[in-house]
Formats: structure tokens, C-alpha cells, sequence
């Protein structure tokens, strides 16, 4: 955890914030449009 | 669970026929990609959990960059896989158009969005790393040119394919752009040698010994084969949409 604190909250802790947080949002919105096409293409075909 | 049509009944396959290749058939690969990819995504999270760990928490500082190095882990990863799956996407482009088989073209498809993603955050992680490293966020070198051009050409390819009603038309038209992208791909690769670029040269190489310590190359292939894994449950479970969405299997299927 020490280790954790001294990385994010370094000189360069917010960039590699920044990196890691895009990355979860943008995997988060592709799952997201992934379960709702899924859903959609479940109940009937275009 | 099951196609509305069962496999048995499917014509496909054929006696004599090596038993793998009933799986070229969209009746039996439904199923066989909704078996998968649950465990696909479990394989993405235990290994990106382990990748994280042991590159946060194992992996030293680097001598010159300090911690901001660490975004390595996730940039180089997003970066070999926006690659790799352009690579695939073509193979199987060359397969729908030589052997027109439909389901290679639905994987290429399936495959484009979660390569696009992969090419926006490798650029994006890279501009990160760019501005406490170069003091920049970009700048016109040929690698970053030639990842900004990758990303076109996957954005190209999904809308040639939503610009094209009819299904077999949009598959032909895209198969052919995507084969036509296969040139990019020893252009990004071979940019850093064949150009003087900002951009450093290859850490890993198949013929040379890694020039970082073990725990952070162990810490970036644990992430790259979650990148890896990730990316087939995705293309996975979008190729069993396509296939509900294009009549291969019924909607509840």
C-alpha cells in the first residue's frame, strides 16, 4: 500500500492515473455497448 | 445454451470432414462461443489482477523515468494488441473473400470495435506518457502517425460497414479494406528503425535478451495476455450478436 501512495501521489502520479482510469473507461463503455447490443439482438433481429 | 436449429440437423458438415470444421458452420460455433467467452473474461481478470500486482507492487522504479514508466503496462499491451488484431481481422478478411465463408466475415467484424478501442488507448496512454517524458502530449513522428492511421482505418472499416445495406456487399467491400490495411501494420512496427523518431526503439525483441528487469517484463506480458484474452470474449460474444442480428440463430438463441 505504501508503495501505491509513493507511485500515485509522485510527481508523475497523476498521469499514470489518467492512463490506467481511460483505459477502465474505455473497457467499461465497450462491455457496455457490448451487453446492450446483446440484449437487443436476444429479443428480435434488426 | 442452444441454437433454435439443432446442430444435428445442420447440413454442414460432412462425412469425411475433419470434425473441427463443423465449427466454420454458425449453428455450431453459436453455442461453442457462449461456453467460451465466460471463461475468457474470468482468464482477462485474473491475469490483468496479477499483471497489476506485480507491476505495481513488484516491479521497481526506473533508474531514468522514475515511476511514470508504470504506464508501459498498459500501453504497451493496448499497443501489441491493436496490432495483433488488425492482423487477425485481415486473415480472417482473406478467408471470407477466398473461401467466402460468412462466419469469417462476421469475426472480422466483431473483432474491429474492440481493436479500435485498443488503438485509441494505446494512443491516448502514449500521450500521457509523452508529456512528462518529451515534454509533449504528440508530435508527427512516423509510429505515432502510423497508430493515429491504424485507428483510421479501423473507424474506415466500421463505417464502410454501416454505410452498406445489404450484408454480403458490406462483407466483400470491408474484407477488401481491411486486406488493403495489412500495409500499416510493418510500417508501425518497423517506423522506430527505418525513421530517426521521437518515439523509442522495441524493449522486446524475439532475437534479443529484454533490456528491463524481469518483474516488469513479467508485469507487461501478465497485461498483455489479459489485453489478449479480454479481446476474444469480447469478439466472442459480439459475433454471437452479429449472428442473432443477421438471422444465423434465432433472437433467443
Amino acid at each position: 500500500m505504501d508503495n501505491l501512495l509513493h507511485i500515485f501521489s509522485g510527481r508523475h502520479g497523476a498521469f499514470i492515473a489518467w492512463a490506467f482510469g481511460s483505459a477502465a473507461v474505455m473497457f467499461g463503455i465497450e462491455l457496455w455497448l457490448l451487453r446492450r447490443r446483446a440484449r437487443r439482438s436476444a429479443r428480435e433481429p434488426r | 445454451m442452444a441454437g433454435s436449429l439443432s446442430p444435428a440437423r445442420s447440413a454442414t458438415h460432412r462425412p469425411g470432414q475433419p470434425g473441427w470444421l463443423r465449427y466454420a458452420s454458425p449453428l455450431h460455433f453459436h453455442p461453442l462461443a457462449g461456453r467460451l467467452a465466460p471463461w475468457c473474461f474470468a482468464l482477462a481478470a485474473v491475469l490483468a489482477l496479477a499483471g497489476l500486482a506485480v507491476g505495481f507492487l513488484v516491479a521497481p522504479a526506473d533508474a531514468q523515468q522514475g515511476e511514470v514508466y508504470r504506464i508501459i503496462f498498459i500501453h504497451v499491451p493496448a499497443a501489441w494488441m491493436s496490432m495483433w488484431i488488425y492482423a487477425v481481422m485481415a486473415l480472417y478478411c482473406a478467408l471470407s473473400l477466398v473461401l467466402r465463408t460468412r462466419l469469417s466475415a462476421m469475426m472480422a467484424s466483431a473483432l474491429a470495435p474492440t481493436g479500435a478501442m485498443f488503438t485509441a488507448l494505446a494512443l491516448v496512454s502514449g500521450a500521457l506518457w509523452g508529456q512528462p517524458t518529451w515534454g509533449t502530449w504528440w508530435v508527427w513522428d512516423a509510429r505515432l502517425t502510423s497508430e493515429l492511421l491504424l485507428l483510421f482505418l479501423y473507424l474506415g472499416y466500421m463505417a464502410l460497414e454501416a454505410a452498406i445495406d445489404e450484408p454480403r456487399r458490406a462483407e466483400r467491400a470491408c474484407a477488401v479494406l481491411g486486406l488493403v490495411g495489412v500495409i500499416n501494420l510493418p510500417v508501425i512496427y518497423f517506423s522506430v528503425r527505418w525513421w530517426n523518431t521521437l518515439h523509442q526503439g522495441a524493449s522486446v525483441s524475439l532475437t534479443a535478451a529484454p533490456t528491463m528487469a524481469a518483474t516488469m517484463l513479467a508485469a507487461m506480458l501478465l497485461m498483455t495476455l489479459a489485453c489478449w484474452a479480454y479481446a476474444v470474449a469480447v469478439a466472442l460474444v459480439r459475433v454471437r450478436c452479429i449472428l442473432r442480428e443477421r438471422g444465423g440463430v434465432a433472437p433467443g438463441a
